[in-house]
């Protein structure tokens, strides 16, 4: 949840996309400008946090990067509860993890509504010989489904910077949005795990 | 006769004269009259109950006796075996009495030293914060009255005394309520709890004198009062009787523990099993997991929790050399979690979900490494063979215990069974080859080093033979110094060339400087001859010659 009032914005972001799509890379480039370097000074990327001051505004980021692997998509829901904006990572040279993007975005819209800012980023534009993800395409699905879409690159160091900056402006937008409606029905946010046991069925059934 | 026929057929046979009296009277006896006829039976109840009284009776005169016998020495105990009994039954009574007496005096005396203990805890407040709550208070395990005296200590922060006051009021106010409502479901004590943090976190942010906290000192008031209240309701909270939370427990440890088989590169982890400090790192994650269960409140149990995460990106570190990315972090978390199984973690899970702090969970990094473990327990509960990558037919028998999973085979050991004391043994092997290797080096560098520094030494010698030879060293005798001398003589060249002047530089100094002054000193050429004395007044010269 969004913690407003004097202690600044706090903002919870997840990372989702498939194994290998470069997650890690971009949110690394992001908060240590560092791609692929020994010198990295974090011991870990997985939990990473980034401070922002937009228009006045002080904005912390933390940034939940999440298993992408194939046996934990079932655990997606355990990540992305309450968080005020996902960036959904595919692989411009990877038709299958923009396949998977795909039914990310169709899992978030379902389980947490219009509240989720979301964000596209089309990763590795430094391989654009090999793409095999249409950029009009992907760009199309993006606007259809209420998201932004980036081209980005970590290694180049190419979209990273905007594309955070915009998702974080427009969670902004919604977070004043939703405090306003929030003052008419206090009180209506518990927080509870549910783990909800048709998704992970449903892709049991899909594979099998 | 049919019942008889029935009794003979079915193979029983009973005799005619068995049928009648034992005592011979002729009629027919009875087995319930034990084999004699009513009236004879009836007869020989009578005499056994009448020679039943008669030696009760003289059992009792036989006791009589002996009770007599007993007290014979104190007196008044001759009154008889009533009063005797009597006596010894009140001595009894006096002395349970006296013993549970006892009993609740000491009770009340633990009551009263705690209570007092209670006051001296916290020696400066005691007048101003404790007295409304301490009369009221039970006695706190030492936990809790560490958490009080914490809480306390925190509360020191607020400047204004009435309203640290009122804080500590309204927390053991809703201590004493949630104690009294421990009925309720436990959702809604979680959201009772939620709701007090939120009105102290409101109260804070809005009372008048807390204008001057900053926002860290708030949040660290926040932290203690969860700290303390959810130390002091632990025992209520935590694993309930209302809820299921105990049978899941056991259902998740034993989950565990039937999966106990599965190896790290099962779950792709890529930790090097072999290597002797991942296993260090790896015994340290399992130590910080287990400790999540005895700590009492969520903050304790997650920064326990934070320290098994910690040492887990380290060994990912030792493993792959690279930042640890989530793909990483939550498969060796999940291996972790299977290696230790710690005790009540579905409970420990359970609690804090509840009980912590909500916007501790949401953002900080104990919240997500939190969330990992959730999703670590998540998957345990839901594993199957596709999640490993095996084929059910594999994973059935490794579940039931049929088969073991082949060890990988190890890159540098040969053979894959190895047993822990022949790996570690190994290990020391190659590293006393390090140590020997590193040995010989450092005597080579040792003897090199030697070896430089003779030739350094001898070329130092030869050099300085060099120099001796080209500038011989003569020694030329004594000349007499000549300082004063006249200004045109070569007296400063002299001096400064001469050997003899080296043993006297200050005396040379002085030498030169005395030259310089009387030599060089051009207006002294220039300056007017001396004064001499003149006749100021001749008259006074005649008058005093006259």
């Amino acid at each position: 949840m969004a913690a407003g009032g004097a202690r600044g914005h706090q903002f919870k972001v997840v990372l989702l996309g498939e194994g290998c799509v470069g997650k890690t890379s971009l949110v690394l480039r992001y908060c240590e400008d560092k791609f692929n370097d020994k010198h990295i000074s974090t011991l870990q990327a997985s939990f990473l946090t980034k401070k922002l001051n937009i228009a006045g505004k002080r904005v912390n980021l933390a940034i939940w990067d999440t298993a992408g692997q194939e046996r934990f998509h079932a655990l997606g829901p355990i990540y992305y509860r309450d968080s005020n904006g996902a960036i959904l990572v595919y692989d411009i040279t990877d038709e299958d993890s923009f396949q998977k993007v795909k039914n990310w975005v169709k899992e978030l819209r379902k389980m947490l509504g219009s509240e989720v800012t979301l964000c596209i980023a089309g990763n590795k534009i430094d391989l654009e010989k090999q793409r095999n993800v249409p950029a009009d395409e992907a760009e199309a699905y993006a606007t259809s489904v209420g998201a932004k879409h980036f081209h980005t690159s970590a290694k180049l160091n190419k979209g990273v910077e905007e594309m955070f900056l915009d998702l974080t402006k427009r969670m902004l937008e919604k977070d004043s949005n939703s405090k306003a409606d929030a003052t008419a029905k206090p009180g209506s946010t518990r927080r509870n795990i549910q783990i909800t046991e048709d998704e992970p069925q449903e892709q049991k059934s899909g594979c099998c | 006769m049919s019942a008889m026929k029935r009794g003979t057929r079915k193979g029983l046979h009973v005799d005619q004269s068995e049928l009648l009296c034992k005592n011979g009277c002729g009629y027919y006896g009875n087995p319930s009259w034990q084999g004699y006829c009513s009236k004879c039976y009836r007869d020989i109840v009578q005499k056994s109950r009448q020679r039943q009284i008669e030696s009760d009776h003289e059992y009792a005169k036989r006791l009589q006796q002996q009770y007599a016998a007993e007290n014979r020495g104190s007196p008044g105990a001759s009154g008889g075996s009533g009063s005797g009994r009597e006596l010894s039954f009140s001595k009894f009574e006096e002395k349970k009495t006296h013993h549970t007496g006892s009993k609740t005096r000491t009770v009340k005396k633990l009551f009263k030293s705690k209570s007092s203990s209670t006051v001296k805890g916290s020696p400066s407040q005691d007048g101003k914060l404790t007295p409304q709550a301490s009369p009221k208070e039970p006695v706190l395990s030492p936990e809790s009255q560490k958490t009080v005296n914490e809480f306390i200590e925190g509360l020191r922060i607020v400047r204004s005394r009435a309203f640290a006051q009122e804080l500590y009021k309204s927390a053991q106010h809703f201590i004493h309520r949630m104690q009294n409502s421990a009925y309720l479901p436990i959702e809604e004590q979680s959201e009772m709890v939620h709701d007090f943090y939120n009105s102290m976190s409101e109260r804070l942010q809005k009372h008048p004198t807390a204008g001057g906290l900053t926002g860290e000192q708030q949040a660290q008031l926040l932290d203690g009062v969860e700290k303390h209240i959810t130390t002091r309701l632990h025992q209520l909270l935590f694993c309930p009787s209302i809820t299921d939370d105990e049978q899941r427990d056991l259902k998740l440890q034993d989950r565990i523990r039937s999966l106990s088989w599965v190896t790290p590169q099962m779950l792709d982890t890529g930790i090097k099993e072999d290597d002797t400090q991942v296993q260090g790192l790896t015994d340290q994650a399992i130590a910080a997991i287990i400790e999540v269960g005895s700590q009492r409140s969520p903050q304790e149990k997650l920064s326990c929790l934070v320290r098994c995460c910690q040492h887990i990106f380290e060994l990912l570190r030792v493993s792959h050399d690279a930042p640890a990315s989530a793909d990483e972090f939550l498969p060796a978390l999940i291996y972790i979690t299977l290696r230790a199984n710690p005790p009540l973690l579905h409970s420990n899970v359970q609690y804090i979900t509840r009980f912590a702090n909500p916007s501790r969970l949401m953002a900080g990094e104990a919240g997500y490494y939190f969330t990992n473990l959730c999703c670590a327990v998540a998957f345990l509960e839901s594993l199957d063979a596709q999640a490993l990558s095996l084929s059910q037919e594999e994973f059935d028998r490794y579940m039931s215990g049929e088969a073991v999973p082949p060890k990988p085979q190890q890159n540098d050991q040969a053979d894959g069974y190895t047993c822990e004391g022949l790996i570690l043994m190994q290990e020391n092997i190659k590293g006393l080859k390090e140590l020997n290797a590193k040995h010989d080096k450092l005597m080579d560098d040792a003897k090199q080093l030697q070896d430089e520094m003779k030739g350094f030494r001898d070329g130092v010698i030869k050099q300085i033979q060099d120099v001796l030879k080209r500038t011989p060293l003569d020694i030329k005798p004594r000349q007499p110094l000549q300082l004063a001398g006249t200004p045109d003589s070569p007296i400063q060249q002299d001096l400064l060339l001469s050997p003899s002047t080296v043993g006297y530089p200050l005396a040379a100094a002085a030498g030169v400087q005395a030259v310089t002054l009387d030599t060089e000193n051009e207006d002294n050429l220039n300056l007017p001859p001396p004064l001499l004395p003149q006749v100021v007044s001749s008259q006074a010269a005649e008058g005093s010659a006259s």
